[in-house]
């Protein structure tokens, strides 16, 4: 039998309905779990083990007594921690915050409670989702389950590795410029940015108006699908949150990819940025696999990728200085150094290249659009590599690990699944992109190669 | 033109970093100043940014 923390969402859920496990012993797994790993881990900043067992007694009990809500019933759930928490802090991994209660949930996050969740804990991230890996903020920074050397990448950090590890059972994560698909990559989970606006922000600590996404990170796409059903509801108190009618997000698993047209953006892996050999012949297993399951497979070309980190750092930076400048002007000291050089950044770009970067990036969704009426996904890796050693600064350095950029430009949702492992035991990854509101799609592709590849029989050895 | 020295862009902007993040903050603004000439040619006047917004009428 599958150690309790080991059961995805859909196994865990499936013997919660039929009432053979108990939400209580399940969440008290994880506890003894995050007792057990988690002082090397570092995944967690708070761990919420009385409000947690409570909540699984009340599900429980309300499991029991035929109140069954829905496949997240007693699931437990792990938040990384800038996602505002009723009555519980909200430290957005920093000294500044370190202090911050908010008053209400996130809109997020009220969903899921009201699903039946159960919040084990808030989880590390890079300091504002921005900061990069560092060592002289309140908390350690969380590592790679796969090697305890290695980063988990960010900046939902502690959220891949607490997945990965068997920590929680899923978690939110949040995705500016690949953070929820970087630690995805590297800790060999599944996680998915959904398209821009179709999941809520509000009560999500801010880094970049117009590319902020949350979303869900999970052992499997099925996991993720699942999550989503339950996060993509409407909220009219958020800009940018679209009024569509959510999709089904788990009908469609398991039917077959017959008939589905791949586009591979070769050109960002083979000449816009180098890639490691084994993540590019992993990249053409996975494509074999596509085809055998009766997927066309072929060749589209997009903007070089640096046009898109280029108009989302701008775009990023500006949107994040505007948020955080009163603090960095009043108490700078308050951040950790890589957070507090990033941030300021911001303040040194001029209007007219924010507004610029702004056109160049509607021109980079209408390219998108038009190649997109040719085929139904997109793929190309989401690392360049696997994990690297913790401590290496990528931002600093100018090493830019992820493919990632390109869809919090458009806003096309984009998953990031586990596509095997490098010689050294490493995860390797994959993503795969839709168009704007095909997110069942993409979860269907990954769920389907994930299955035929069948690379989620193996977990990290620090976590078995 | 004039290249206007890092520390003067620093203050024009009433920033005080730390005399450690200096280098890697001026390093940081090159990188945006080389991303900040990818956006500057030509365009039509047409090419809207993505943030112009639509209004709907009032029900």
């Amino acid at each position: 039998m599958t150690d309790l923390h080991f059961l995805t969402i859909a196994e865990a859920s499936a013997k919660i309905r039929a009432k053979t496990l108990s939400p209580v012993e399940l969440t008290q797994a994880y506890m003894a779990r995050i007792k057990a790993l988690d002082g090397e881990l570092n995944s967690h900043i708070l761990v919420l083990e009385d409000q947690a067992l409570a909540a699984a007694k009340q599900a429980e009990a309300d499991i029991m007594a035929g109140g069954w809500k829905g496949p997240l019933h007693g699931i437990p759930i792990g938040l990384k921690d800038i996602y505002n928490t009723a009555g519980i802090t909200t430290t957005g991994h920093s000294d500044l915050f370190k202090d911050h209660v908010p008053a209400e949930d996130a809109f997020t996050v009220k969903c899921l409670r009201d699903a039946g969740a159960i919040f084990t804990g808030k989880l590390s991230t890079w300091e504002f989702a921005i900061g990069g890996t560092s060592f002289d903020l309140p908390w350690p920074p969380a590592r790679n389950p796969w090697d305890l050397s290695r980063d988990p990448s960010g900046s939902s950090s502690g959220s891949g590795a607490a997945v990965a590890a068997g920590l929680c059972t899923g978690a939110m994560g949040t995705d500016t410029g690949g953070s929820i698909r970087g630690p995805a990559a590297w800790c060999g989970i599944a996680g998915l940015k959904p398209t821009y606006g179709y999941l809520s922000r509000r009560g999500i600590l801010p880094l970049s108006f117009s590319l902020d996404h949350a979303g869900p990170m999970c052992w499997t796409s099925e996991d993720c699908a699942l999550m989503m059903q339950v996060l993509a509801q409407h909220d009219p108190l958020d800009a940018a949150n679209a009024n569509v009618a959510a999709a089904d997000f788990t009908a469609g698993l398991g039917s077959g990819l017959k008939g589905l047209r791949v586009g591979v953006v070769r050109h960002f892996f083979e000449t816009d940025l180098s890639t490691d050999a084994e993540t590019i012949q992993a990249l053409e297993n996975a494509l074999m696999v596509l085809r055998d399951m009766g997927a066309s497979v072929g060749d589209v070309t997009l903007s070089p990728f640096e046009v898109y980190g280029d108009v989302g750092s701008l775009i990023s930076r500006s949107e994040a200085f505007a948020f955080h400048q009163a603090w960095l002007r009043e108490s700078p000291e308050r951040y950790g150094a890589y957070g507090r050089q990033r941030l300021m950044a911001g303040a040194f770009i001029a209007a007219a290249d924010y507004v610029n970067a702004q056109r160049q990036r509607a021109v980079l969704v209408a390219q998108v659009a038009e190649v997109m009426k040719t085929v139904d996904v997109l793929v190309f890796p989401t690392a360049r590599c696997p994990a690297r050693e913790i401590g290496e600064d990528s931002m600093a350095s100018g090493f830019q690990p992820f493919f990632n950029r390109a869809f919090n430009v458009t806003g096309n949702p984009g998953l990031s699944i586990c596509n095997g492992f490098s010689a050294s035991g490493l995860p390797l990854s994959l993503q795969i992109g839709g168009r704007p509101f095909e997110d069942a799609l993409v979860l269907k592709v990954g769920d389907a190669l994930e299955k035929a590849m069948g690379t989620r029989g193996r977990r990290p050895a620090f976590a078995c | 033109m004039t290249d206007i020295p890092f520390e003067d862009r620093v203050k024009a902007a009433s920033l005080n970093p730390k005399p450690e993040d200096v280098a890697k903050l001026q390093a940081l603004v090159i990188d945006l100043d080389r991303s900040a000439t990818q956006v500057r040619g030509p365009r039509s006047y047409a090419e809207e940014p993505l943030s112009a917004f639509r209004l709907t009428p009032a029900k």
